[in-house]
This record gives C-alpha cells, structure tokens and sequence, in this order.
C-alpha cells in the first residue's frame, strides 16, 4: 500500500449489506447490486482509490467515510472491498470478503487480474450464490459447485522460477501444482481418477534475543493449510506426533509432547482421538481451507539460528565486529535466501569485509552490501545448511573528528533476520501420516489419492539488540 | 458515442450467432464488458429477446444483465415478466430459484403483484433451494411495498419456515424476519426459538452461528440454570475457525456477565486466550479489529491481559495500523509488574529506525501518558525522555517536548531540575509548532529558576515579526507577560517589544486582541494583572484529552461492531441522509455514468479487439467442433494401433505448421525403458529413442481418435526435468496434446 505505484482496484461487491440484527437500511439504494467494476466513476471506488493514495502510511482495512464503512482485504496485489452503512460486526464481512476471495481462487485456479478478468461471468455467478441480497448463504466451494454454470478459463502455467518450495526432496511438488481450478471438466485428469491433496504445514517465527544472546521473546504462529482435490468424499486421517493442546499449566509439565498453547480449528475437524491416538480426523471440503491455527512460545519453540555479535574495538577512525551465526537444524536442509541486517552510526562511511568461507565450494552464494542511505548492512547467504556457522568479520570506517566514542556503540544494531527454511519446522510438529478411507466403503477399488505434504518455516520477525 | 460502436458489434454478433455455444460466448463477452465499466444498457430489448433461451448458463448471464440494468429500462422490463414466469413453472429447480431471485432482485413497483404471487409459490415449493430464495425475496418485496409482507400470511409462514430441517431456509427465515420487522425492534426473541437454534446450531453455517449468536446476544435468560447451559454450550465454539463466531459468542459471553456478575472474572479469561490467537493466526487485516476489541476489553480490564504484554509488542513486519493499537494496548495494561517490561519496549520503538517517525512520536505521547497513570515510576520516564532528546533527532526531540511539558504540569517538583537545564539547547533544535509552544510556555511558567530564561524567550521575540503561528505568538505574550512579572529588569524592554509588535504590526485578530487586552491590563492596575497572570495553579492528574470512561462503556454495548474499531459510538458514525441530496446523488451517478471520462476509449478499443478476435477464435473453435461433433468436452484420446512410417514422420516433423515448447517437471527420476512403457500404455507410438550423456531423448506420436488430429513430439528429460517439443498442424490440439503428455508422464 506503500509508495505511490498505481494499483489496480478490482472491486469485487459495493453492495450495502443489509444487517443481521435489523437495523434496516433507510432511504438506500434498495436493489442488490454486485459490480466488478473498476471504473473510476464509481463513487466507492474513488473514494478507496483515493484512500489508498493519500494514506502516507498503511491503510486500515476498515475505515468509514461519509457513515459508509469500507472494508478492505488484500490478496496477491489486488485490493478486495465490501461497504456497509450498517455498524455490522466488522469481523463477519472481513470472513465474508475472504470467502468469497478464497471462492474466486478455488473456481479460477490463481487469482490475478488476469484471471478474474477472464472469469468476469463466473464470478458474477458465484457470488449470486454465495450472497442473495447481501445475505451470505453458502461460502464453501464444494456446495457451491453445483449451482454454477460457467466453465472457468484457466491461465497459462507461470514459469518454473516462481516456485516457492524446494525442489530438492523427492516429495515435494511446486507451488504452482495447487493453482488448479476445482470445477475443470477440461482437465485431463479427471479421466484417470487422479485425485490429490496438499497438506502443507506453515510455521512464522517471531523471536528476540537480548544482548548477551538469551532469548528473551519467542513465539510461533503456525498454520495446517489442507487443498483437496479428492473427488471421492472420503475421511481425511492426519497423524501427528504428540500433540498437547492447551495453556501451559502444571499438569503438563510430566508428559511429553508438543505443546501448543492455543489453536483454532476447521469447523469438520475432529479431535477427540488426539489425545490417545495421535489423529486429527476431517472430511475435507473441496478446495483450500485451514485445518488449524494454532501458537505456541517459550521454550516450545526451536530457534533455528543463533547470533553471535562480538564488537571487538571502537577507536576513533574505525568499528571492527565479528558476526558468528549459527544455524540449529538438521544438516541436510537448508535455509534459503538468509538475509542478516543491521544498522550501523551515522559516522561510518565505508565498509570492510571478510567472510569465512567454510566449504571452498560455496563461492559465490554469499553477499555483503553496505547501504550508505539506510546507514544499513546486508549480508545475504543463499544457503544456509543446518549444523553450520557462518562468520562475518567487518572494519566499519568512520569518517574524521569523532569525539563521542561511548555514542557510537549505542548506534549499532539491532541485527535483524529474514529466512524460509523449507522442510523444516520450527515447533516440530510432524505430519507422520496421511490417510484417506472413502466414505462409502462398498467401492473399495479406488486407488489412494496422491497426498503431498510440504513444511516450511518462515521469520516473521527475527532479531537481537545489542 | 464511441460505446455505440462496440454496442453495434454486440447486437449483430447476437443476431448472428445461432449456435448455442456460440452464443454463449458473445454473451461471455458482453458481461465482461458490463463489468468493465462500459454502459450497455441499449442493449436490453435484445438481452431480453436472449432470454428465453433454454441453455441454463446463458440464461443465468442474461438474468444477471437484467437486474444490472432494469433501473434504465423501466419500461421494456413488462417484456420479461413472461420469461421469468415461464422460468418459475420449470421442472428445474436450479432454474425455478434464478428465476425468483432474479425477479425479485428488480424490486420493480409495476412488477409487485407478480412477485407476490411467485414468492408465496416459492414458499411451499418442494425444492429448500427455492424456498430459501423465496424466504430473501420475501425482503425485496417488503422493501418494495410493505404491507404485502406486513402482518400477512407471509410473515406468520416465515415464523413456521424456522423450524424447517433445511438450515438455509431455517436461517433466512430468521434473517428476513429481522429485517422485515426492524422497524419493531426485529424478530420477537422467544425462549422457544432460542432453544431450537441452538440445539441445532452445529448445523448452520458459520455465518448462519453469527446471526444465531446475534439473537442470543440480545435473549435475557429466564434463570441462572438458562444462562450457565448457554455458556456450557457455546463454549466449544471458542475454538471455531472463523473470527467471527468466536466474537459473536464472546458478545454473548460479555453480556451473560450481568446476569451472573460473580464469574465475570472466569468468563473473560475464557475469551482471553481465542482473541490472543486471533491476534497472531488470522492475519494482519483481522488481528486489527481484534486488537481494538481488546483494546476496549483491557480498559474495563485492565489486569486480564497484563501478563501477555509481549503479545502486543511490535513485530517488524507489522503495519501501521497495527502499530498504532498495540501502543494504546500497551498503555492500558500497564501495571507494577509489567511497567519495566513495557516502558523499555517502547522506549526502543522511538529508537528504532525501521518505524517511521509517526510511530517513534506516538510511542514518546504514549510513555507520557504511563507516566501520567503511574506516578511512582516517573522518574524512570524523565530518564527516557532525557535520553531522546540527546538524541539530536528532530522528530523525537519534538516530541518529548511536547510530552516533557506535560510531565512538568503533573509533577512539577520533582523534574523541573532535570529539564530546566536543557531548555537553551533544546530550544535552537527544535522548529516544529506544538514543540515551540510547549517550549515557551514551560519558560514562562518556570524560566524565572535558571539564569537565561529571559534571554532564551527573548530570542523568540526578536523573531516575533517574522513568526506565521498565531499559536505560537499568543503563547509568546502570555510568557513574556510572565516574566516580566518575575524577572522585571530582564524583561521590561522585551515586554515592550513585544507588545508593539502585537499592537501595531500584527494581521491575526487575536494577536492583536490579546496585546491591547494585556496593555490596558498593565495600565489599569499593575498590581492585579500580576495576580491574574500568575495566578496559582490547582493540582491535577488526569488530562482531560483522555477519553471519557463514559464512552467504553457505550462501546462495551455495541461490541463485535464498528463501533469498537472507530472508538466511537454509532451515533458518531452513522450516515445522514437527507432525501434531497439522496436524489441529487442518484442524479449525479446516473449523469456520470454517461459522460465518457478518462480512458474509455482504450477501453472500448480494447473491447473491440475481444470482439473481433472473438470472431476469429470462434471460427477456428466452431470448426473443431464440427469435426468433434460434442459440443465443448475436449478431452484427448488416442487411436490404439495408429502406424506411421518413419519417413512419414520425418515429412511431418518437417512440415508441420505449428510448433509449441512446453518444460514441467517429474515427480520423481524415471530411466528410459519405464518413460517407453509408461507411452506406450498410454497409446503413444515411440519412433525413435536414444540416451545423450544423461539426457534422455524421445521421439514419439500419437493420434487422436475423436478429431483425426495427429500430434508428433520430443522428449528431453534430464533427472526430473523435461522439455517437450510437440508439432501438429492446429495449435489448440496441440495444446491440449501437450498437456496430456505431460499428464500421462507427471502421474
């Protein structure tokens, strides 16, 4: 929302969703209108254009102007928005709006402009099933399927390079594999009964150290995204290790287990054989959806790296420093696109670096920038295998006439961190099993679904103040 | 207008298209353009005509144009009663429900007593898809006319339609209800109803759980047993995926609390851990209005969240919106426990270069108002607040300031020694307005106790003249005044200065006015103006900036709205509509809808191009069809014991007119003999293999049975990569073709 880029704003429903609770809607438009317009006529579209222009900083993703209340949802560079005159619960249309985006993605494949263009019909066509008159009715994909019509038009596959999992290990898939459209009769797939389910497991961390390394802040946010393409309504079996939910009491401390502190769950999901058998049972619906949310913090959360600054002399002309990092995963994984950044005093004027190189065949894949403007140090490791370390030394020079040396050191840091380290996860949760038992059990010939599962671990925010 | 010409193109490619799927397609186009932007309302009466169309996808397009633009042609609307008759008589149910929806969407006064009598059709129809439309359009009629809907047979069958087995027609009769009788206050809330929806609550839909919640929110149970069964109950649906019902039962949790005042503790730590969930899980556009509710939460209170405080620290990746509410969080929970824990977060904020200056400011206002809550630990706060102004950073020296003055009015005693010192400095940094007042008014009140006090406001008023803040001039009077009072000999000739300039040279009434106010003051009475200007002060502590307790607990009542999000009450917010204006309005969209502004030509051309190149697709597409003879299925399957020399292949590899590149990748590593067997099963024909260091490479086709279309190609594939070369003489096969091989090899 940054920045002064033009953005194209797809309007997905102006509507004004009459409310619930029956505050009634006076003297308004009374016809039910969706459009996909994206005209600049539209007063609600200029009044979200502008306020996306003029917001110097983030826009919120509620606002009211004029007693219309807008509500905003962002997904993958488009801008989605509700408006309501009615003061409904701003948590039932923020679901509402990403249903119906989650919908738009199911039916289209992918959402782009691109798509949603090509879909315009379809679209139009769902969401007259999913909201009648501004009343949602039915929001799940697989319900919906059978009320509408329009076949989707699916776009080109995108380049391989855009992937966003690893392709080293023998069961991952790309990406862009679940960029599939649930209602497809063209697909060639559906005549070899090729049925299919993602499961990935997502995990941000947010973690801070103090000076002297102790972590002083740990959390993790994780999420179970399931994507179905079973075309055979069947029970979905997950095994996990042992998973212990609830809040970190004394009972707990004699078993061992995982323990997640507070979780959500999809509204078919069962968990009552967790506890003794390890399972989480669900009948999946068709399409993506969330299993579970859930977070845990403290000692439950494994720190992938650890930091080792050691500024070791401040004169008058120079800065020298010694960064170690060290990264506490198995070896054979590895972090990618590992960015290590901190700030350095205003007086520094250039940069001297050298880098350990541990394995001489590593050439290449690690970076160091000095960013004069943002007074900033990047170093950037490609790679970064588990059971390693990483060493930086660098001479930070300062320009002349420096007086106040006890000042300097205050100006360095914090150092920061951003990583995604694919196949790993940070709470150890592991997905041990995937198991899929048609409901009806008369048709016992079907072949078992191709059941993906894919992890990965990402900093949501990383660092250490020195 | 331009439009004209692409509104010319639409009406003769629908009179020439006969085809069904042909048709469609024109249809397709004519929609997306709708939705473009581009008016094509001249084209109702031809729309209308489509109607009658059996195929149920145009049908649902054309339907879709008609309640687009039904407002601008009122008077061909007459035209598609009969359709949408016919279409409620349908054996389809699918088709019976558009229609009705459609229909009642025009909410047309000339259409009114059709629509009433397919509505009560609709209600006893076999079919729980058209009967939970017909329930929705019982509303569009109301808002049509009312008393077709009011105190009739309608409203008594929507009161029976409840208990209907269908949760969708169970749910919108409740939904309908409500809105019919908002005007009385919404569906009469009946223990009965009640322990109906939840004892079937499970079934619903989460949207469905949220309105049933929003009825229970407002049910007043008939005893303590009633209340407890409803939390027992409800209590699973903390756990639920979706934000909102999780809000919904905590409006209900909240409001059970005046029936059973001595849990109140309990029950807000049940809602405690699923908000702070949300916070972290659901994404930064939901944690928002989370955060503001329980913003609200902790200032009634404040202890229930003041052990989590590290879960509103700020992340980096947060934006600014986030920021913002964790600060003012931050601020409510503050206690003796936590206030080291929370004053050093922020402190680090104002520091950090990656928020912005807004943020650092915000959060120098914030640790002035813990100061100001927590007199005890003030002193820490003079500390922080000393430290950034040696910072030698405007902004942040602006804004302690601002905050150090009023830390100075609450405790006056204990820091004036600290700051006094500092004044002169401080006072050639900073240049911001609110800075520059707080400033000379701490110099006024206070400048007497340190030796160049007056010499510090004196170098303000000999930039009197030149100042263009009315705000910062009237603060100037006011302290010299003081001064002069204090320090006379110091501050006479300023004094003088200073009142000339207001008196005589000055543009700001209220510049003025004060300076002669002052003057005669001086001249009336020496003696009394010294005791109204330095007039003792009382003692207080709390500002009255703050805000009001009165308005949380007005927030309180309208939890789970955006009320809470705003901070104000509905009132505050609400749209006023004045019926004129409203018109006005109405004129105002219809007019610009017509203009034609920006870059509708681009637009139209663009249109254009899709239509023409509709044309053109359309031919290519209507000739495979023919040869295909199905209407649109194009699936690819293979003759089994198709032959082809290999000079043949060789001709044709040569020849083909088409050529298409296309690289995806294996799931896993194969050798040569199993990709031969794997085509081979498949009825691929394999002319020719060979094996080139690591790369495999084949050369095989295939032909396909339904359109006689032969396809000959290339595999390259190294580890799990694969390039493909396919060749053939019609592009869309080939794609298709490509496609399936890629199919075939990736399962």
């Amino acid at each position: 929302m940054r920045g002064t880029k033009k953005r194209e704003i797809k309007k997905k429903h102006s509507n004004k969703i009459p409310d619930e609770l029956g505050l009634y809607l006076e003297n308004e438009t009374l016809k039910y209108k969706i459009s996909n317009e994206i005209s600049e006529k539209t007063k609600t579209w200029q009044v979200l254009f502008n306020k996306l222009k003029d917001c110097t900083l983030d826009c919120p993703p509620i606002f009211y102007e004029d007693g219309v209340n807008y509500i905003v949802v962002n997904a993958k560079k488009l801008t989605f928005c509700f408006t309501t005159v009615s003061n409904l619960s701003p948590f039932y249309l923020l679901e509402l709006l990403r249903s119906i985006i989650t919908l738009i993605k199911d039916f289209c494949g992918v959402i782009n402009e691109q798509s949603i263009k090509q879909n315009f019909a379809m679209i139009h066509e769902i969401i007259d099933e999913a909201i009648d008159f501004g009343f949602p009715q039915n929001t799940q994909s697989q319900t919906i399927k059978k009320f509408v019509c329009n076949e989707p038009i699916i776009l080109q596959k995108i380049p391989s390079s855009q992937k966003l999992f690893s392709t080293k290990e023998k069961k991952t898939v790309s990406f862009q594999a679940t960029n599939k459209s649930i209602k497809n009769k063209r697909k060639l797939l559906q005549k070899k009964k090729n049925e299919e389910i993602y499961i990935d497991l997502i995990e941000k961390i947010v973690l801070q150290f103090n000076d002297t390394g102790e972590v002083i802040r740990s959390e993790l946010n994780g999420k179970i995204q399931i994507k179905s393409f079973l075309k055979t309504p069947s029970h979905l079996k997950i095994g996990f290790n042992k998973l212990i939910i609830g809040p970190q009491d004394e009972k707990f401390n004699y078993m061992e287990g995982i323990i997640i502190e507070d979780c959500n769950l999809h509204r078919n999901c069962d968990v009552s054989r967790l506890d003794r058998e390890n399972i989480i049972k669900i009948i999946p619906p068709e399409g993506e959806f969330i299993l579970m949310n859930y977070r845990m913090s403290g000692q439950s959360v494994k720190i992938p790296f650890r930091i080792f600054p050691i500024i070791e002399n401040i004169s008058k002309t120079m800065i020298t420093m010694k960064l170690k990092i060290h990264s506490d995963y198995a070896e054979h994984i590895y972090g990618s696109s590992v960015l290590v950044y901190f700030k350095v005093p205003d007086e520094v004027i250039s940069l001297s670096y050298t880098i350990d190189q541990q394995k001489k065949n590593e050439q290449g894949s690690q970076q160091v920038k000095f960013d004069k403007n943002q007074r900033k140090v990047f170093w950037k490791i490609q790679k970064f295998f588990g059971e390693c370390e990483k060493h930086l030394f660098c001479n930070l020079i300062l320009k002349s006439g420096i007086e106040n040396i006890k000042k300097l050191k205050s100006q360095i840091g914090p150092i920061c961190m951003e990583f995604e380290i694919p196949s790993h996860s940070s709470s150890d949760i592991k997905i041990k099993s995937i198991k899929t038992i048609p409901l009806n059990n008369l048709n016992k010939k079907i072949k078992n679904p191709i059941r993906y599962k894919r992890n990965i671990t990402f900093s949501k925010s990383y660092f250490m103040r020195l | 207008m331009s439009s004209s010409r692409v509104i010319k193109s639409f009406r003769q490619l629908l009179n020439e298209s006969k085809e069904q799927s042909r048709r469609r397609l024109v249809i397709e186009q004519i929609i997306s353009a709708m939705s473009l932007g581009v008016n094509l309302s001249p084209l109702f009466a031809d729309m209308v005509k489509a109607a009658q169309t059996t195929d149920l996808v145009q049908k649902k397009m054309i339907y879709l144009y008609i309640c687009k633009y039904a407002e601008e042609n009122k008077e061909l609307l007459i035209l598609s009663t009969g359709t949408f008759q016919r279409d409620c008589q349908s054996q389809d149910p699918l088709v019976r429900g558009l229609s009705l929806r459609s229909m009642s969407s025009l909410m047309n006064k000339e259409l009114v007593e059709y629509m009433a009598r397919e509505i009560k059709k609709g209600l006893m129809d076999r079919s729980n898809y058209v009967r939970r439309i017909a329930v929705l359009a019982t509303v569009k009629l109301f808002r049509v006319s009312p008393e077709l809907v009011l105190d009739t047979e309608i409203e008594k069958k929507l009161y029976s339609m409840i208990a209907e087995v269908d949760p969708y027609v169970s749910i919108n009769s409740v939904v309908a209800l409500n809105e019919i009788l908002a005007s009385k206050g919404g569906i009469s809330i009946t223990q009965k109803i009640i322990i109906h929806l939840l004892k079937r609550f499970h079934e619903f839909t989460h949207w469905g759980q949220s309105i049933v919640l929003g009825l229970v929110a407002n049910y007043a149970p008939q005893s303590e047993q009633e209340c407890l069964q409803i939390l027992n109950l409800l209590d699973n649906y903390l756990k639920s995926g979706n934000t909102s019902v999780i809000l919904s039962v905590s409006k209900v949790f909240i409001n059970l609390i005046n029936d059973l005042p001595n849990l109140r503790n309990q029950i807000y730590d049940r809602i405690k851990n699923p908000l702070i969930t949300l916070v972290s899980c659901s994404g930064d556009e939901m944690a928002y209005p989370v955060l503001k509710h329980i913003y609200l939460i902790a200032t009634q209170l404040p202890n229930l969240f003041a052990n989590e405080a590290s879960r509103f620290f700020i992340k980096g990746s947060d934006p600014t919106y986030l920021q913002e509410i964790k600060i003012d969080i931050l601020c409510e929970i503050v206690n003796k426990q936590n206030f080291k824990q929370i004053i050093f977060a922020l402190a680090s904020y104002v520091i950090n270069s990656s928020l912005n200056e807004h943020i650092s400011s915000y959060c120098i206002r914030a640790i002035g108002k813990i100061a100001s809550q927590l007199s005890s630990y003030f002193d820490m706060v003079i500390d922080y607040l000393m430290e950034f102004i040696e910072l030698d950073i405007p902004h942040i020296v602006e804004a302690s300031m601002i905050i150090l003055k009023d830390v100075i009015r609450l405790f006056p005693e204990q820091s004036l020694e600290i700051v006094l010192p500092e004044l002169k400095r401080l006072s050639e940094i900073i240049h911001t307005e609110e800075a520059k007042v707080s400033l000379i008014w701490i110099l006024g009140e206070y400048g007497e106790k340190i030796d160049e006090g007056p010499y510090i406001l004196e170098k303000f008023v000999e930039t009197f003249s030149e100042e263009s803040s009315e705000k910062i001039k009237l603060e100037l009077l006011t302290s010299v005044l003081k001064m002069f009072f204090k320090r006379p000999p110091e501050s006479k000739k300023m004094l003088g200065v200073i009142l000339h300039e207001a008196t005589e040279n000055s543009n700001e009434p209220d510049v003025i006015d004060r300076g002669l106010f002052y003057y005669r003051l001086i001249f009336t009475d020496i003696n009394k103006t010294k005791s109204i200007v330095l007039s003792e002060k009382e003692n207080f502590t709390r500002f009255t900036e703050n805000d009001p307790l009165e308005l949380f607990e007005i927030l309180m009542d309208e939890f789970n709205t955006f009320s809470v999000v705003y901070k104000k009450p509905y009132e505050q917010f609400k749209r006023i509509i004045h019926k004129n204006e409203e018109e006005e309005e109405e004129e105002d969209d219809d007019s610009s809808t017509d203009s034609s502004s920006f870059s509708e030509e681009e637009l139209l051309d663009q249109i254009q191009q899709n239509v023409n190149g509709l044309d053109i697709n359309q031919q290519n597409q209507s000739q495979s069809q023919n040869q295909q003879n199905s209407q649109e299925e194009q699936e690819i399957e293979l003759e089994p014991k198709f032959n082809l020399e290999p000079s043949e292949f060789q001709n044709k590899w040569m020849n083909s007119s088409h050529n298409l590149n296309f690289d995806f990748e294996l799931d896993e590593e194969l050798d040569k003999d199993s990709f031969e067997e794997i085509l081979k099963e498949n009825n691929f024909q394999v002319m020719a293999s060979g094996l080139i260091q690591s790369t495999i490479k084949i050369f095989c086709y295939g032909k396909d049975i339904s359109n006689n279309q032969i396809g000959l190609f290339q595999l390259l594939i190294t580890g799990v990569n694969v390039k493909l070369n396919a060749k053939g003489t019609n592009p869309q096969f080939l794609k298709l073709f490509a496609e399936y091989i890629a199919t075939v090899l990736t399962e």
